[in-house]
């Protein structure tokens, strides 16, 4: 796992054009010229004829690049946000820096190993015992069998599946199942750690939980790579950004910074921005919420299910900021 | 190579998808662990029953029947559920490719060497069926395992070459068109009879040299057309089932030196390619996972 994901080896010997900008401490992420390209056409599959006939006509316009010349340098214990809006490239390079997917250019080099909260729950079973299912996925991910042992009970306690520990995994409720993966995926030891924005993690009670222990995997002096969307959330946990825009470094800076040019850029390009954005949400939640009122009134709707905590405002306050 | 070395230092994984797989295969039904035995037993005895009774198959020499299919049928099961994996190896299992680093060749591997536990696990089944005739009937010839059983762990080692080579090479392949899975799928039916399963490769020799032929299938001067024996020996099934044959029918089983070698050699070539092919399709699959 820690070889180099390198597709096109004959690149990997040549060295970045840019001097590291941090020479005395130790690389975590280094990616060098990063590209890939995806068919336009998203026609999933392809007829037998196309594997048959040749593909070379026309591949120039069916094609575009998803990421080109992406370069960038991370330190040890640097927490780094990846911003941009959709299909500008984020996942696509997330995927790269995690090793499920293969750059056509360039490459990228981990040292150590990866804790990827990407798919948390990608390897569990569903007609496996809970215990069975951490074993195996925790053996996935690399842990060794005594490890898994050890850190069994905290897992389970941090989840909060004690009385399931040997239900198959597909009767559990889908918040226990992410709450499992959630806390194997964070139990790793491993220096990197990998966040999609598309993590969520159950109910508001563990948001808040799961949230802590990210700041305590953070003050261990992790690496953390993370995609998302909501600007509170990248600046309580990053400390460098790194912009995206048509699937090239637009900048790469101090968050905040950074951020103010996205969302400057955003509205230049007549989006409301993050501002804008959050207004509308606030109003549509108002209006949700009455909503629900009314019904839970007319004795639809228990009212202690309505959870309208959609951009994390229960999160507990920011942690000191850390000296990188 | 790199590559090689990669998927060495993931052998502990590779272990854990393995238990996995068996885990998952019976965690969920009431028989579980016994379905391995019948699932193989109920074939036998469906082709026992259709060309040993009904069609009563003439060669006198492939008695017991059963045992002769069974021989060959656990093997070629082995086979036939990797073929059958092969479609949805990537495909399927996507959420678990995608969730982690490894590599990609262990999910072919994973699929073989998990089907060849199954496979071990189905040969006491034949051990059954040798004392069962040993003891009860007064066979002649005795069916009880010749040195040949010493060729063993070879043709395993063969077949899981030849197995591994198919995987890598149709995995992606179904992945990227699914068409090539309906093939696939077609094929494995047909595969079972144009491989040594329920006749022998002696069989065969003997019921081409019985029929009589017209003159423009013959090579030269011949009198029954050889090339057709020399294609089906092209295919690397017939070498490996022809070696675990002859175990308890060594007269039925010719050649069993020679056709394991170039078994041996046609599955290298299979291998290689398959490889060279998945390498290179490789990026191509996660893109579309």
């Amino acid at each position: 796992m820690d070889a180099p994901m390198a597709a096109d080896t004959s690149g990997s010997s040549a060295m970045p054009e840019a001097p590291p900008e941090t020479v005395d401490a130790p690389v975590a992420i280094e990616a060098h010229q990063l590209g890939v390209k995806f068919r336009r056409n998203r026609i999933r599959h392809r007829r037998l004829s196309d594997l048959i006939r040749q593909e070379k006509q026309g591949r120039a316009r069916s094609e575009f690049w998803a990421l080109r010349n992406v370069s960038f340098q991370i330190t040890q214990g640097e927490s780094v946000g990846i911003i941009g809006a959709n299909g500008q490239g984020k996942s696509t390079l997330l995927k790269l820096v995690a090793g499920t997917l293969i750059p056509d250019e360039g490459w990228v080099r981990l040292v150590g190993g990866v804790a990827p909260l990407v798919n948390i729950s990608g390897g569990f079973k569903a007609d496996l015992t809970v215990r069975d299912n951490l074993h195996i996925v925790g053996g996935l991910h690399g842990m060794l069998r005594d490890e898994v042992e050890e850190r069994f009970d905290d897992i389970i306690d941090f989840a909060e599946v004690g009385d399931f520990v040997d239900t198959p995994f597909r009767h559990l409720s889908s918040g226990m199942r992410t709450r499992v993966a959630f806390s194997l995926i964070t139990s790793l030891d491993e220096p990197t750690v990998i966040i999609d924005e598309t993590l969520s993690v159950g109910d508001r009670s563990f948001k808040r939980k799961a949230y802590e222990r990210l700041d305590t995997m953070l003050a261990g002096g992790r690496t953390v790579f993370i995609v998302s969307h909501s600007e509170r959330q990248l600046q309580r946990l990053c400390t460098r950004g790194i912009y995206l825009r048509r699937g090239r470094v637009q900048a790469d800076g101090d968050i905040g910074e950074v951020l103010q040019q996205y969302n400057a850029d955003r509205e230049n390009e007549g989006h409301p921005g993050w501002k804008g954005e959050r207004k509308r949400a606030r109003r549509e939640r108002r209006q949700r919420r009455r909503e629900a009122g009314r019904l839970a009134a007319a004795g639809l709707l228990p009212t202690d299910n309505v959870d309208f905590d959609e951009e994390g405002e229960d999160l507990p306050d920011a942690p000191a900021p850390r000296q990188v | 190579m790199a590559r090689t070395r990669a998927i060495w230092t993931n052998r502990r994984i590779l272990r854990i998808l393995i238990v996995r797989d068996l885990k998952v295969r019976y965690s969920d039904s009431v028989l579980g662990f016994a379905w391995t035995l019948l699932d193989p037993l109920l074939l036998t005895l469906v082709y026992w029953f259709v060309f040993g009774v009904i069609v009563s198959r003439g060669s006198a020499t492939e008695q017991p029947y059963i045992l002769w299919l069974l021989t060959g049928i656990l093997p070629f099961q082995w086979t036939s559920h990797v073929l059958g994996d092969s479609g949805r190896l990537l495909g399927n299992d996507a959420k678990l490719v995608t969730s982690s680093s490894l590599p990609r060749e262990i999910w072919v591997l994973r699929s073989v060497s998990s089907r060849f536990v199954e496979f071990l696990f189905t040969l006491p089944i034949t051990a059954v069926f040798v004392i069962f005739f040993l003891v009860f009937t007064d066979q002649d010839p005795a069916r009880v395992p010749t040195i040949w059983i010493l060729i063993l762990p070879v043709a395993f080692a063969v077949q899981f070459l030849f197995n591994v080579g198919l995987g890598l090479l149709l995995s992606p392949l179904c992945m990227l068109y699914p068409d090539v899975q309906r093939v696939v799928r077609v094929f494995a039916t047909l595969y079972r009879y144009l491989s040594p399963v329920i006749y022998g490769v002696a069989t065969l020799e003997v019921s081409l040299k019985a029929q009589s032929w017209p003159s423009w299938m013959l090579i030269g001067d011949q009198t029954w057309p050889e090339w057709v024996l020399t294609i089906y020996s092209l295919n690397p099934l017939t070498g490996i089932l022809n070696a675990y044959h002859a175990v308890l029918f060594p007269d039925e089983a010719p050649d069993v030196l020679p056709l394991l070698g170039l078994a041996a050699l046609l599955s290298a070539v299979i291998f290689i390619y398959g490889w060279w092919l998945f390498r290179r399709l490789e990026s191509r699959v996660l893109k579309e996972l």
